[in-house]
């Protein structure tokens, strides 16, 4: 148990591009430890041998000859967003 | 309760064509039925110019050929509509109107129905009773007090309470069976890969799957031979005919083995369920059925296999939500960092938050292979149980949909664990992307509905909704009916 703590929240959180205050952080870390811990539950099992099963019907990749068809209308997709200059989307300054 | 509300689809779709009705009178009874029960909370939105519009439109014309023409649907808000808002349960999304429609959409659309709005679910389809809404709870129909379930809440409440005839949910841990089991009606979800998820706003990408609430076998199966099948927009779409799907009215089920799992009726399984569902197993064996016992041996893994597998996907499908292209975005931004953190946490509720940091948590390094890695191992182990039953054993395993009725609501809101081992009976079927269908089979003491889970072996739906129609001809659970419609 106590393998999250707010420390551990805060650290995700920075990955997750989350902002978490500082009175959500001890919830939030009691929660996780609560579900982490239950999940735990799978150390019981003897795993070594067994294969990870990544996709139920074990498709990889579906490939098709490349053809032109219809596409979505950039106006249309563009409406959508919350900030736009001329046909850009606007975000803060990223390089200076 | 206005009688055009009882109508079956085909019942619908007949009486058009036969001109016993129009398709304005079938639209304007359903807008007035969801006026009426508003309180309930079922739909985000009502289209109701739009559908007005467009059956006026239809009225002009002879009836066209398509199998659903003038048949009003409910479409839960995570699938995709053209030019309507589709929000996903979430702020984030809350002003997002999509420029394309979801593959199933447009093939119900192009059979002639019409959108009646789009229902409420838990934000982004995280929750077991829709709890979890942006927009607020789902009230249950049959108890005001209760769920309604989740995450596809708002599509069964709809069905349920006569707000739609049918609906289209999504079910990635039993979202459209628990929520089908708690309003007692009919919910699909069949096998993965049949079902085109192109418009299916991502959830967890291994499990998500498109289902139907219908009130009957017979609507549940129209609409599902409309929209399964192969679509080249979406490349876990399986390429395999679906088949004819012909279901006999008389059939009888003497041949079929039905595995019933030790593993779910433990002696922990609330005892008004366990009396129902035997109850309906022996109803299935009184029309031939072999009732055999099996054992699923890794199903107490399931919970916690599905919460690693889950969280990890939803938190790289969730990472597109950034504030940039589309959805909320946050005010007074200095930085591009800022902008992310800020419109993230703005956008997102509590159980979506908690559910991308457990999936960061459980694939970051260190982690990665004694959470996610460890998972995908027992999901095979799951997987395989399951095959190891159809190949040897049975040919439909029969289970009980949950191990309660629909709950109060705020009962599991404190508690996040509890209320994922809430999805303890359905979720095992959805590791293994199996198809599975939750049936009406009687009520609690309470008045309550309790639902009968059939799981089939991959690609069966055939068999599996042949055999929910023989279990429907000799019963009538699912003709009840809420009070106060």
């Amino acid at each position: 148990m106590s393998e999250i703590t707010g420390e551990t929240v805060k650290k995700i959180a920075e990955l997750s591009m989350l902002a978490v205050s500082e009175e959500e952080l001890k919830p939030l870390a009691a929660d996780l430890d609560n579900i982490l811990s239950y999940v735990k539950k799978l150390d019981q099992l003897e795993l070594k041998e067994v294969e990870p099963m990544s996709h139920v019907h074990g498709i990889s990749n579906v490939f098709r000859e490349d053809q032109v068809g219809e596409t979505l209308d950039l106006t249309g997709l563009a409406e959508n967003a919350p900030a736009l200059q001329g046909r850009f989307f606007k975000v803060p300054l990223t390089v200076e | 309760m206005n009688e055009l509300l009882s109508l079956s689809i085909s019942e619908i779709v007949r009486g058009l064509r036969q001109r016993r009705f129009s398709a304005t009178e079938i639209a304007s009874a359903y807008l007035e039925q969801c006026e009426k029960l508003k309180h309930l909370n079922a739909y985000i939105k009502v289209c109701s110019d739009a559908i007005l519009k467009e059956a006026e439109n239809m009225d002009k014309l002879t009836p066209g050929s398509g199998d659903l023409i003038g048949v009003p649907l409910a479409i839960k808000d995570i699938l995709v509509t053209r030019g309507i808002a589709t929000t996903c349960g979430s702020k984030m999304l809350e002003n997002f109107i999509p420029p394309y429609d979801a593959t199933v959409w447009k093939r119900l659309k192009d059979a002639g129905a019409l959108l009646l709005g789009k229902t409420n679910m838990d934000e982004f389809a995280m929750g077991s009773s829709n709890e979890n809404s942006f927009f607020g709870p789902v009230l249950n129909p049959w108890d005001n007090n209760c769920v309604s379930g989740g995450s596809s809440g708002g599509s069964a409440c709809a069905v349920a309470a006569r707000m739609a005839p049918a609906a289209l949910g999504s079910d990635t841990g039993g979202s459209v069976r628990q929520p089908a089991s708690f309003c007692g009606i009919v919910g699909f979800k069949p096998t993965y890969g049949r079902i085109s998820r192109y418009g299916l706003i991502a959830f967890a990408s291994s499990l998500d799957q498109v289902g139907i609430f219908t009130r009957n076998i017979d609507d549940c199966i129209c609409l599902y031979k409309l929209i399964a099948g192969y679509d080249p927009y979406d490349s876990t779409s399986v390429d395999k005919p679906v088949g004819s799907v012909n279901i006999i009215p008389d059939a009888r089920l003497d041949g079929l083995r039905i595995g019933i799992p030790a593993e779910y009726f433990t002696p922990a399984l609330n005892n008004e369920i366990k009396e129902v569902v035997n109850q309906a197993l022996e109803a299935l064996s009184a029309q031939g059925a072999e009732l055999v016992e099996i054992s699923l041996p890794h199903t107490e893994y399931a919970v916690a296999t599905y919460y690693i597998i889950s969280p990890a996907e939803a938190s790289s499908n969730l990472s597109r939500y950034d504030g940039v292209r589309y959805g909320h975005r946050a005010g007074s931004i200095k930085s591009l960092e800022e902008l992310y953190k800020k419109s993230r946490s703005e956008g997102f509720g509590p159980e979506v938050k908690r559910r991308i940091l457990i999936g960061n948590y459980v694939l970051s390094a260190g982690y990665y292979d004694a959470y996610y890695r460890k998972a995908q191992k027992v999901r095979r182990l799951i997987a395989e149980d399951f095959a190891n039953a159809f190949e040897n054993k049975c040919d439909i395993i029969a289970t009980p949909t949950t191990p309660s009725v629909a709950f109060k609501i705020g009962e599991k809101t404190s508690d996040p664990l509890q209320m994922y081992l809430n999805d303890i009976f359905t979720v095992p079927a959805s590791l293994a992307g199996l198809p599975a269908i939750s049936i009406p089979c009687g009520f609690s003491g309470d008045n309550m509905p309790v639902g009968l889970q059939l799981i089939a072996n991959a690609w069966d739906e055939e068999r599996l909704l042949q055999t929910a129609a023989v279990y429907q001809r000799v019963t009538e659970w699912h003709r009840r009916v809420p009070n106060g419609l």
